[in-house]
């Protein structure tokens, strides 16, 4: 299992093998919904919402004016993330956490859409199927992050 | 010492529409964590830990909370600051 070290100095992040894969290939699948390509649906709605409740004029209208930045900001912390993420197993030294946290948060957005997350939803019993293996991931991906902020603020 | 100017409008005492100021609202969701989103108030708008705690209670209990307001202008650059963070923002005339 993942493991941040974060006692004292630079916390460290200690990362399998899979785990790296994991995560290069949950990054990539956020990066697919933020192409200007993909179709817009559940998951690109959570993750560039509208700036406004009930105003669909002045919500496109902010849309136009901050969109682009937004989903660039959003494309450079993954590829901040994924250059510094090591080549199979290893560790790595989160001196700027908070790229992390916002890749991090944004796939936890994403797979809270597909999975239906509400705040009482539990972490799977077993791991049988793809549904119980993501919802899995995103409890593992919840520790990380819940790690990592406090890290962060210490 | 340094010193800024407040972000509210200066009230002209004649009140048309554009003196009207803005707010910038977060809303409670099920995925950010009460953590991050506490963090991420005191990043970005330099509260203290008391006062993002605050707010951040307000958006998980109430639903929502208003966590700047200003020109319209500055509330769409506070969203587009919370949108980057993942957190639930939007903007909308303070009435």
């Amino acid at each position: 299992m993942a493991r941040l070290h974060a006692a004292a100095g630079t916390p460290t992040l200690e990362l399998e093998d899979a785990e790296v894969e994991l995560l290069r290939g949950l990054l990539g699948e956020v990066a697919d919904e933020l192409s200007e390509d993909a179709t817009a649906g559940p998951v690109r709605e959570r993750l560039l919402p509208d700036a406004h409740r009930d105003d669909p004029e002045l919500a496109a209208a902010v849309r136009d004016l901050i969109e682009d930045s937004l989903r660039e900001d959003k494309l450079a912390d993954i590829a901040a993330v994924l250059a510094a993420l090591p080549l199979g197993a290893g560790a790595v030294e989160l001196t700027e956490p908070d790229p992390w946290l916002r890749a991090l948060n944004d796939v936890r957005l994403m797979l809270g859409v597909e999975l239906g997350v509400t705040e009482d939803t539990d972490p799977p019993e077993g791991v049988q199927d793809r549904t119980q293996l993501r919802l899995a991931i995103y409890f593992w991906l919840t520790h990380l992050q819940e790690g990592m902020v406090a890290s962060a603020v210490r | 010492m340094v010193t800024t100017l407040p972000d509210t409008d200066v009230d002209t005492g004649e009140s048309t529409s554009a003196d009207v100021p803005w707010i910038t609202l977060v809303w409670n969701d099920p995925v950010n964590l009460m953590s991050y989103v506490t963090y991420v108030f005191q990043r970005l708008f330099g509260y203290d830990e008391a006062t993002a705690t605050k707010l951040m209670l307000d958006v998980h209990h109430k639903g929502r909370a208003v966590v700047s307001h200003g020109s319209r202008e500055r509330m769409e650059h506070d969203v587009a600051r919370l949108q980057a963070h993942g957190l639930w923002a939007t903007l909308q005339r303070d009435r």
